[in-house]
């Protein structure tokens, strides 16, 4: 990190567009770009977005002191999207283990399908070899590693042509033996061919996580190196010396080493940056407990955020299927690093509304996307979607959308749902609209409810944060179906992703298994694995230009009843554990079990199963400035007044419409009324009302 | 009355299966048995005050028609009358309704106000409910009263707190009491969730329209159920298949199906099957009706919500005293098996008329591992469960699945380090077998192979499996699949074969090799695209010389390609052998 720098910039790359976030530390000014994607070389757009940004705001590259970024490119090879070539790699594993990852879970992602398939295997069966080795439950040896068996495979794979190995034997994590042993002889007889030992990717346990884990870090390697590489030329092409940073699916960052040495943490970069967004601003708005409601076109995302943290899992798979919100189990490659926990829905701006055989009013979840789009669009889409249900409801301007650059034309909104909806269940078209709006509400409350009752929180004590290009429009329905507190809607909803990739921290996530039940701890070794741990990251972020007082470290320990086959990750202060502090750290288990699963077993035994440290870099803080909460009358943003549909008023209401880039903080708006700008509509339901804060953000509250 | 609209049935829809599925969460996290946890085998569910199930929530189709059969029943028999808030009715006997005996239900009465509104209930699948062996699911049980205990509908809650008697009791009769009291306290904070979550939807929308709505839900369900039911052509079809034997005499036990499709509804008569027989592989009605109304959602619309309506247009016929509706004191621990076979059965029936939606035969087995001993290292009691996969079944359009379940079974593996951490065992090998596939234009999937070692004490072992006389079939040209094998000390020189039923005292070192079957193919072999089988070469999945024999495939492996040439003639070659064969 430069140790004095002006500017900072964030880059988030999506499907359609790359978004470009700037932000200059002296004045606190953010500058905002939106520049088309790249999809078959994405580093191209991406360089030539923040080109644009620094010439827009006149910057000189040598001031940027870092570059953060979000990229899809991870899961787009793994899924296997052309032009990205995976690369050939070979696996060694225990004899009578070869077909681990094929076998997978050996379930069927979806069981009433006759039709269902697992996903394909990352490295097909004749590049699987079995070696003569085997460590025991205790990490004692019970076979010796057969190096002759080693060679042989290592000479099949030379043969094959392989590009990288990677190793996963069983119990690796107890003793390591075996793979370091493999490791050493890949670099003698395959040198220059990479590879991934599971033991030092995943030292955990369940052995085919692990596995799949080591393979999709072996499989990156090549592919985000060749990335890196080419992104970084393009940017030292136009000047830009400054630290690149990549957003972890974990929502923390990593520089561009690191990166190159652990990317399967990178997998799921891309939708990690919004919750960051929402967690750093609402935290600012002085509200620590939150859900992140991303809605867009095809989707929404929603995740749950606890004392200013999103939740993270471990039992995220790549590529996998999403149905109710969760990715069917067995439907993609399990990566057992942390993952921020999204619930995705499949309801967006550019859902389809439709009648099943039974009658009955669905919406998506297909989705007709950016094109042709909602048949409002007038690009050739005749099928209703949300937004055309919205803008029938006159809630979305025809005039104003995005800013007045897209032209909607009612008139073929009002023929879809008339068409395909109104005329079949023989209603008129503005309830028909109507009806597709409420919904569409329904399944994203099931989702939102998924996201907060699994996790035991009680939707009353939450505030939402709503962004993407939809987001504002649905999250006043939202508050009422769910009963948060308040809604929360920053003041560029569409481009907020990108704003989380400023604000993130860098960070490293460190896990050993370290299987004994509590009243077996032998407290010193303990200790003495978590310092180990802590050392590993401190290091890791000196090289990345941290110094100590600016690393916080977060300890935890992953416990279960003896029994149980899943663990609750449990965090724990950071100091020498003694006996005083363990019987702590079983309070705070048993008490965590209580709020997750509404019971605890105080008199049971309990399992440790993984120690984990987190490592923090802390950036400077973002300041951003707080200004001065004025007038409460919005009267000098008022644009006019326009009639919209709210079936609980009983059918229209004349609204009045607020200019968003008008309204200034102190300015309250009472509902029913639309505050219009350019990347989204935030609808206010009667009886709420809306104040601009001093950071402005559009607040809704019930009145 | 308000009129109904399809929005607020929608909406209400929604709200109800969120409800359902919260439990289904709550229950899963909260469990200790793996069984429950991991492998997702359990069911949540809502009933109206009628006892009519309005939603169910489930991962396993296995329990399907477990609960719709069983809620009423337990209630009736136990008295709507006798309920009081904060009650709590557990149930698992099979001859009330129930499937086995390690499915254990607990139903909760809601109350709006002092008035009865429904149900909540849950089952779950507890990895021993006591008997005579370890996990509950004995090969070789005769009468019911072997396989557990058995529970008839009984207060397990009483004023919200579980009652210490019933639990004692409970416990005092199953090994390893410790994780199972964590289930059934999962099971009850599941059903405590529901209570409280119905109360708020209930809150919400009003007793009265939820009521009324409910009604809808049910007949929204069976309107879908029978559009797609009109969608297959009328008329009557049969098939039947066997299991290897009743578990006792060896004597093959036969389920035949006649399916009657007329306009909107279907009338399936498993009369033609065999009675019921002295052995485990018996199944009541419960697994029956699952099986059945498993394939009819699978066939018919695989995203309609489950309810009372979708069995309203399927006509059972299972008379008593057969092997699928046996009576007391029928032992049952194999009823999934018997449950597996029916829908062999219905599917191939349908088969005739539904040629492009339906699969080949798979595994066709739940194939129940159990075991259990005390380790030597705690000196404690254990027991294991486990289920493994095989081969799917070929489809009209690709292969079938390696290494997979199959119909009523969808549960997960147990990782290996997971058992070698709690059991002394050592598993030696788990991997698909190559050349088990039914051959086929299609390919039916590989069958696996678990082998156990067992490294500590003697241990009991049993297998409740089947597949092992009556491979999986193919369709339409399709071969069969190989068969099932279940060997102790497979690679010593004395190997014991056992029966797909079967329960062993093992000593230590000795191994058990668990062998599941493949899946039938779907059209002949001689069609299979040639660079298919090469693929299967390549990975080892298909030998050489089956290539030739079945496929009527050469090949070339040094330069990896397809003898096309030589391969044309081949396959003509076998096809004039297979018609002069059929003359």
């Amino acid at each position: 990190m430069k140790p004095s720098f002006r500017y900072r910039v964030g880059c988030d790359i999506g499907g359609t567009f790359t978004d470009v976030v700037l932000f200059d530390e002296e004045t606190g000014r953010l500058s905002l770009i939106k520049v088309p994607s790249t999809p078959r070389s994405p580093e191209v757009g991406a360089a030539s977005g923040i080109e644009r940004a620094l010439e827009t705001m006149g910057v000189d590259p040598k001031f940027v002191g870092y570059i953060s970024h979000a990229t899809t490119i991870a899961t787009n090879a793994i899924i296997g999207q052309e032009g990205l070539e995976l690369p050939k790699i070979g696996f060694i594993t225990t004899r009578g283990y070869r077909d681990l990852i094929e076998i997978m879970r050996q379930i069927r992602p979806n069981p009433y399908d006759f039709f269902t398939d697992k996903p394909r295997p990352l490295v097909p069966r004749h590049l699987r070899r079995e070696v003569t080795e085997r460590v025991g439950a205790d990490g004692r040896v019970i076979r010796k590693l057969d190096e002759d068996e080693v060679r042989e495979a290592l000479k099949a794979f030379r043969e094959e042509g392989v590009e990288a190995v990677a190793v996963c034997t069983l119990f690796s994590f107890l003793d390591p033996m075996h793979e370091k042993r493999i490791g050493e002889m890949i670099g003698e007889e395959l040198p220059g061919v990479h590879f991934s030992l599971s033991h030092e990717v995943l030292p955990e346990f369940r052995e085919y996580e692990r596995a799949s884990t080591t393979i999709i870090n072996t499989l990156l390697f090549k592919i985000i190196d060749g990335y890196l590489r080419s992104l970084e030329d393009h940017l030292r092409a136009i000047g830009l010396s400054a630290d690149l940073l990549l957003m972890q699916s974990n929502g923390r960052t990593m520089s561009s080493a690191m990166a190159r040495r652990r990317p399967v943490y990178i997998a799921e970069s891309g939708p990690a940056a919004g919750s960051i967004a929402a967690a750093y601003m609402g935290s600012l708005a002085g509200y620590e407990n939150l859900v992140s409601f991303d809605m867009g076109g095809t989707t929404t995302k929603v995740c749950l955020i606890e004392k200013g943290q999103p939740r993270v899992t471990t039992e995220f798979e790549v590529g996998g299927t999403v149905a109710s919100g969760r990715i069917l189990r067995g439907s993609g490659w399990p990566i057992m690093v942390p993952v921020i926990d999204l619930v995705e829905i499949g309801a967006g701006g550019g859902s389809i509304a439709w009648i099943d055989t039974g009658g009955a009013l669905r919406v998506g979840p297909m989705s007709a996307g950016a094109e042709p789009g909602p048949a409002c669009y007038g690009l050739g889409g005749t099928e209703p979607t949300i937004t055309d249900a919205y803008v029938l409801l006159g809630i979305i301007n025809p005039e104003y959308f995005l800013g007045g650059e897209m032209k909607i034309d009612v008139e073929l909104a009002m023929e879809g749902v008339k068409e395909r909806i109104a005329d079949p269940l023989a209603i008129d078209p503005i309830e028909a609209a109507s009806n597709i709006a409420e919904v569409a509400t329904s399944s994203i409350v099931r989702g939102a409810r998924i996201v907060t009752v699994e996790r035991g929180s009680d939707p009353r004590e939450i505030v939402m944060m709503a962004f993407g290009g939809a987001g504002p429009m649905v999250a006043s329905s939202l508050m009422e179906e769910l009963g948060f507190r308040r809604v929360i809607v920053p003041e560029a909803p569409g481009l907020f992703s990108a704003y989380g990739l400023l604000v993130s921290n860098v960070g490293h996530d460190y896990a050993l298994a370290w299987i004994c039940e509590t009243q077996d701890f032998d407290l010193n070794e303990l200790n003495r694995a978590f310092r180990r741990l802590e050392r590993r990251g401190l290091e890791d972020l000196a090289s990345e230009g941290f110094r100590s007082e600016q690393i916080r470290v977060v300890r935890s320990l992953d416990m279960r009843y003896l029994g149980q086959s899943y663990e609750l990750n449990v965090p724990i202060p950071e100091e020498e554990i003694t006996g005083g502090g363990l019987s702590d750290i079983e309070k705070r288990f048993h008490a965590l079990h209580e709020t997750r699963y509404g019971y605890c077993a105080p008199e049971e035994i309990i399992q440790n199963v993984n120690i984990r440290v987190s490592a923090i870099g802390i950036m400077p803080p973002l300041k951003i400035k707080a200004e001065k909460e004025g007038d409460a009358s919005p009267e000098g943003a008022l644009k006019g007044f326009r009639d919209i549909y709210l079936p609980k008023s009983g059918g229209y209401v004349s609204c009045a419409i607020y200019d968003r880039y008008r309204l200034k903080p102190g300015n309250v708006v009472t509902g029913p009324a639309i505050i219009e700008q350019i990347d989204s509509t935030t609808l206010i339901q009667p009886e709420q009302e809306a104040k601009i804060d001093c950071h402005r953000q559009t607040v809704l509250r019930k009145i | 009355m308000k009129e109904i609209t399809p929005i607020t049935l929608e909406v209400l829809g929604n709200a109800l299966l969120t409800v359902a599925e919260e439990m289904g969460v709550g229950l899963q996290r909260s469990a200790y048995s793996s069984n429950i946890k991991t492998r997702l085998d359990f069911a949540c569910a809502i009933f109206d005050s009628e006892r009519r199930n309005i939603v169910q929530a489930l991962h396993i189709p296995s329990l399907l028609g477990a609960m719709v059969n069983l809620v009423p029943r337990a209630v009736e028999i136990f008295g709507a009358e006798n309920l009081r808030p904060g009650d709590g009715i557990i149930v698992n006997n099979p001859h009330m309704g129930g499937t086995h005996l390690p499915d254990i239900t607990l139903i909760s009465p809601v109350f709006h106000g002092s008035e009865l509104f429904g149900y909540v209930a849950n089952v779950a699948h507890h990895q021993d409910v006591g008997g005579m062996a370890p996990g509950s699911v004995p090969g070789d049980s005769t009468e019911i009263h072997q396989e557990g205990l058995i529970i008839p509908p009984m207060r397990l809650l009483e004023g919200g707190r579980i009652r210490r008697d019933v639990l004692g009791l409970i416990l005092a009769n199953v090994r390893s009491p410790r994780e199972r009291a964590g289930d059934y306290r999962a099971q009850v904070a599941c059903n405590n969730l529901g209570i409280r979550r119905l109360g708020e939807v209930i809150e919400r929308y009003r007793a009265e329209t939820l009521r009324l709505y409910m009604e809808e839900i049910l007949n929204y369900t069976e309107r879908r159920m029978r559009a797609a039911m009109r969608a297959i052509p009328s008329g009557t079809y049969y098939a039947e298949d066997y299991l290897d034997s009743d578990g006792v005499t060896g004597k093959p036990v036969k389920i035949a199906a006649e399916v009657t499709i007329n306009g909107d509804m279907a009338t399936i008569d498993l009369s033609g099957s065999d009675a019921q027989g002295p052995g485990p592989v018996n199944a009541t009605f419960s697994p029956t009706l699952s099986a059945v109304s498993y394939v009819f959602k699978c066939l018919c619309a695989p995203d309609i919500p489950i309810n009372d309506g979708m069995y309203r247009p399927l006509h059972v016929v299972a008379p008593e005293g057969t092997v699928v509706n046996a009576r007391p004191p029928a032992a049952v621990a194999g009823c999934w098996e018997v449950g597996q076979r029916v829908c062999d059965v219905l599917v191939k029936a349908l088969s005739h008329v539904l040629p492009e939606k339906v699969c080949a035969a798979g595994k066709g087995i739940i194939c129940n591992i159990s075991f259990g001993g005390t380790d030597p290292r705690s000196g404690k009691v254990y027991t294991f469960y486990e289920t493994i996969g095989g081969g799917y079944g070929a489809r009209p359009t690709k292969d079938g699945i390696d290494g997979i379940q199959y119909h009523l079974t969808n549960t997960q593996n147990a990782p290996v380090e997971e058992i070698e951490l709690s059991y002394p065992v050592l598993v030696e090998r788990y991997e698909l077998i190559p050349d088990t596939e039914g051959a086929g234009k299609f390919r039916g999937g590989l069958g696996m192979r678990r082998d156990y070692r067992f490294i500590g004490g003697p241990a009991i072992f049993s297998v409740q499996s089947d597949r092992a006389k009556f491979a999986p079939w193919g369709l339409f040209g399709g071969l069969d699949a190989t068969p099932s094998r279940y060997i102790v000390n497979p690679d010593s020189d004395e190997p014991l074969e056992l029966p797909s039923k079967s329960t062993v005292r093992l000593k230590p070192g000795d191994i058990v090799s668990v062998q599941t079957p493949g899946g039938g193919g779907y059209g002949s072999p001689l069609e299979r695209d040639p660079e298919m089988v090469l693929r299967d070469i390549i990975d080892g999945k298909v030998s050489l010389k089956r290539a030739e024999q079945l496929y009527g495939v050469v090949v070339d492996l040094t330069t990896r390609k397809v003898d096309h040439e030589a391969t044309g003639s081949l396959r003509q070659s076998l096809k004039v052998a297979s018609r002069c064969e059929a003359r």
